[in-house]
């Protein structure tokens, strides 16, 4: 009774040991590499907006399909901040000593989206500022063998995130 | 065998397998991240060298004189190893240990460039780094005998210069290349007028003036007014806001003038200044001529902007210049016009059919030759895009267009010269034992190099775990006094006709696609760096001000609506998508709205070019 007992944790054991452990660090790899894919063509898109101060829909399109061939599903935020210098041009105007502030104005996703599907790419100038983040939204096959052991419940359970963001050098009138 | 020793050697097996594609894949994903955080640097690094070169000659009055220009170069090198050291600082690499991972920075400029990198100092006997001469962007074309042998140096627009042998004489010229047919001459439009030196010569001079078209829009003389802070002789401002100035540029100087209570020209009571009253007694001397045939004139009160204050200007020439300018607002009040538009289409139409004449239909890509150190012609075939018709032909192309046979070979030309001068400064770069070489540029860089001033850094040979970090990055400068492109020009609109000061005139891209509406409100246009804030420096506090301080329009140039292609707008050709042609055509009824548009954006566009200082004297046809 007690040796097919201890037989039975023996191959539950060796189960998990032959086929799990392995598995989940394939797993968490893969992820690695997704990760890395997507921290890539995030890099790459947003360095190409900012030495070209332009943002197309065709950039735009060629992002999200190279996320896509990862295998996942992602969600996308950009994040644009226009400088308004007109404020500070207002305030040194009156005020010969002062250097006025500049604003910011901010547009979010899908002002971003609905302006590249009607207009079909975004001007930016010298200043600006552009931000993108990009997160999985499906559950990977990590995050499925991680639920098995324990619980991953709650919003932010994103497992390839990438982020990069940075200043526009350049008009892009031309 | 127990089912646990087979587990157990599965282990055995598995792990080091296991381990060993972990480490490898994370040493690549380490490898990858370190390559993407360099580039991030790298084009961050590159925009602080541009940024302070921007802002050293927006604020310098010189800052198109050799050394000053290579002084502020020098400036943008230092930022930029300063930049890419603090980032990196946190990696552990020091300034000096980064320039053996930067082989070349190339800064190219209107004419040519400057490369940064290693050369042979003769006079230390050794290698160091530093900015090599200048190298024009140039070609040699040869027809095989010595009828054709010159060399044309390009720029980075339709301006060229020549030199050498043309139709078997000695040439050095230089000038701006238009499509003939484009220009209409007016006849009445030459003004012919003459000044007594203080030796007592009879001088005259013929400039250009309203009347005449080009692409169809007329050109006329137009009244320039920025604001200014002046200073007092304690360097204190003496007035409590910047003032408006109306100015002219002449020989690459802008000259203020002085307004009288009427709001008219001011008149200098004390200097004196004679001309003629008849034309035909230019080339003689004062005492050669009666004396009813010379006029005394009061000269016009007018200054340079000096460190700040006002230097009165009293040189005959110039008051004589600005003499033959005068004219009348609508109101009656007296006004210095600017000609610098009309004087360079008129010049640009005459360089135009001496090109056209000489060189129109003889030279082509096929007679570009290189001489080597031993003086042997070798002829060039390596060009990117292979043209076959005549480059100079300026009746049947336009050489403005980025289409034609002429920018064809420029880029052309610009691209062969700096990858020739690169490899070869990269492959002499023989630090740490790595193989520098240059990278292949993307056509979207060489887009960026060919039509504007831009830095391009090269970083190669740092250890980033398993390969050897290798890239490059271009950024253009949109701001700078080296080069005027077409959208850098800024368009003023005023919104509610009261030409008020305060609010209503607005700033636009010529582009914007508001424009078309507002067309007939335009009245103006100025280049971009004239809308960067200035710096005063005052015996207390420094002052601020803007040269043009109108606002920019939200539409266009705040947030990112996009604009009309600026060639349609030279054109006056708007083009629109048609659903039902399947292709592009154009929107006549924009088209046909924009003609004041036009007219403005043309004349201060020729008017910028004209005024931006040139190195070289040798502007005009040659004289027989």
């Amino acid at each position: 009774m007690g040796d097919s007992f201890i037989t039975i944790i023996a191959i539950f054991l060796a189960a998990v040991l032959m086929f799990v452990f392995p598995l989940m660090a394939m797993a968490d790899r893969s992820d690695d590499v997704s990760t890395l894919a997507v921290q890539t063509a995030t890099t790459d898109f947003v360095d190409k907006v900012r030495t070209t101060g332009k943002l197309t829909i065709d950039d735009y399109d060629r992002y999200v399909s190279t996320l896509n061939s990862t295998g996942n599903t992602y969600d996308v935020d950009i994040e644009l901040q226009y400088l308004d210098e007109n404020p500070g041009v207002k305030t040194t105007q009156t005020e010969m000593t002062k250097i006025g502030e500049n604003l910011y104005y901010n547009e979010y996703t899908n002002q971003v989206e609905a302006k590249l599907n009607s207009k079909g790419r975004i001007t930016l100038k010298e200043g600006d500022r552009i931000s993108v983040t990009a997160k999985n939204t499906n559950q990977t096959i990590s995050q499925i063998l991680k639920n098995f052991f324990y619980q991953i419940a709650g919003n932010n359970t994103y497992n390839i995130v990438a982020q990069h963001g940075g200043i526009v050098t350049v008009n892009g009138t031309k | 065998m127990k089912i646990q020793y087979l587990a157990v050697i599965f282990i055995i097996i598995i792990l080091p397998i296991s381990m060993v594609i972990s480490y490898y894949v994370n040493a690549q994903i380490k490898t990858v991240s370190q390559q993407e955080l360099y580039d991030a640097k790298l084009v961050t690094a590159t925009y602080d060298s541009i940024r302070s070169f921007q802002l050293n000659t927006i604020n310098s009055k010189y800052s198109s004189v050799s050394d000053s220009k290579i002084r502020d170069i020098e400036a943008g090198i230092t930022s930029f190893f300063n930049s890419l050291g603090t980032e990196l600082g946190a990696t552990g690499y020091s300034r000096e240990e980064l320039s053996d991972f930067i082989p070349a920075i190339l800064y190219s400029m209107y004419d040519g460039y400057y490369i940064y990198g290693k050369y042979y100092d003769a006079s230390i006997e050794d290698f160091r780094i530093g900015l090599k001469p200048y190298v024009y962007y140039s070609c040699r074309y040869f027809t095989g005998s010595s009828t054709y042998n010159f060399v044309v140096n390009y720029t980075l627009d339709n301006t060229i210069t020549i030199y050498g042998l043309v139709n078997g004489k000695k040439v050095t010229t230089s000038g701006a290349l238009i499509k003939i047919g484009d220009y209409e001459h007016n006849a009445n439009s030459l003004k012919t007028y003459t000044y007594i030196t203080s030796t007592g010569n009879i001088v005259s001079n013929t400039i250009a003036l309203g009347g005449n078209k080009y692409k169809k829009v007329q050109i006329d003389p137009e009244i320039l007014s920025e604001k200014l802070i002046i200073l007092d002789e304690n360097n204190n401002p003496s007035t409590e806001s910047a003032e408006t100035y109306e100015y002219v540029t002449y020989k690459d100087q802008k000259i203020y003038i002085e307004k009288d209570e009427y709001g008219n020209v001011a008149r200098d009571s004390v200097h004196k200044y004679y001309k003629t009253t008849n034309i035909n007694n230019a080339g003689k001397h004062r005492s050669e001529v009666d004396a009813s045939e010379i006029e005394e004139y009061p000269g016009i009160k007018c200054f340079f902007y000096n460190k700040n204050k006002k230097q009165y200007v009293t040189d005959i020439e110039r008051i004589a210049y600005l003499e033959a300018l005068l004219g009348q607002d609508s109101e009656g009040h007296t006004h210095v016009y600017s000609n610098s538009a009309c004087q360079y289409y008129y010049d640009a139409y005459v360089f135009s059919n001496w090109v056209n004449d000489e060189i129109g239909d003889t030279i082509k890509q096929e007679h570009a030759y290189e001489v080597n150190d031993e003086n042997e012609f070798k002829k060039i075939t390596d060009f990117n895009v292979k043209t076959d018709g005549p480059i100079f032909n300026l009746e049947k192309e336009d050489p403005t267009l980025s289409s034609s046979t002429f920018n064809s070979n420029r880029i052309d030309v610009i691209q062969r010269s700096i990858k020739s001068n690169l490899s070869a400064e990269m492959a002499n770069f023989n630090v740490n034992g790595y193989d520098y070489r240059m990278p292949q540029l993307t056509d979207t860089d060489w887009n960026k190099i060919v039509n504007n001033m831009c830095v391009t850094t090269f970083m190669q040979g740092m250890p980033i775990g398993m390969k050897y970090y290798n890239n490059y990055c271009v950024i253009p400068n949109d701001k700078n006094k080296e080069v005027v492109t077409e959208d850098s020009i800024y368009v003023l609109v005023d919104e509610d006709d009261t030409m008020d000061e305060r609010g209503d005139i607005q700033a636009h891209y010529a582009g914007c696609t508001d424009l078309v509406d507002k067309s007939d409100k335009v009245f103006a246009a100025y280049r971009n760096i004239d809308f960067e804030r200035q710096t005063v420096m005052t015996s207390g506090e420094p002052r601020y001000y803007y040269p043009h301080d109108d606002q920019k329009s939200y539409n266009c140039m705040v947030s990112g609506n996009g604009t009309y292609d600026l060639e349609e707008i030279i054109e006056g050709k708007i083009m629109k998508y048609s659903t039902e042609d399947d292709k592009y055509i154009e929107d006549t009824s924009k088209s046909s709205k924009i003609s004041n548009l036009r007219k403005i954006y043309l004349t201060a566009l020729a008017r910028e070019k004209y005024d931006l200082y040139r190195t070289n004297g040798y502007f005009g046809v040659p004289v027989e």
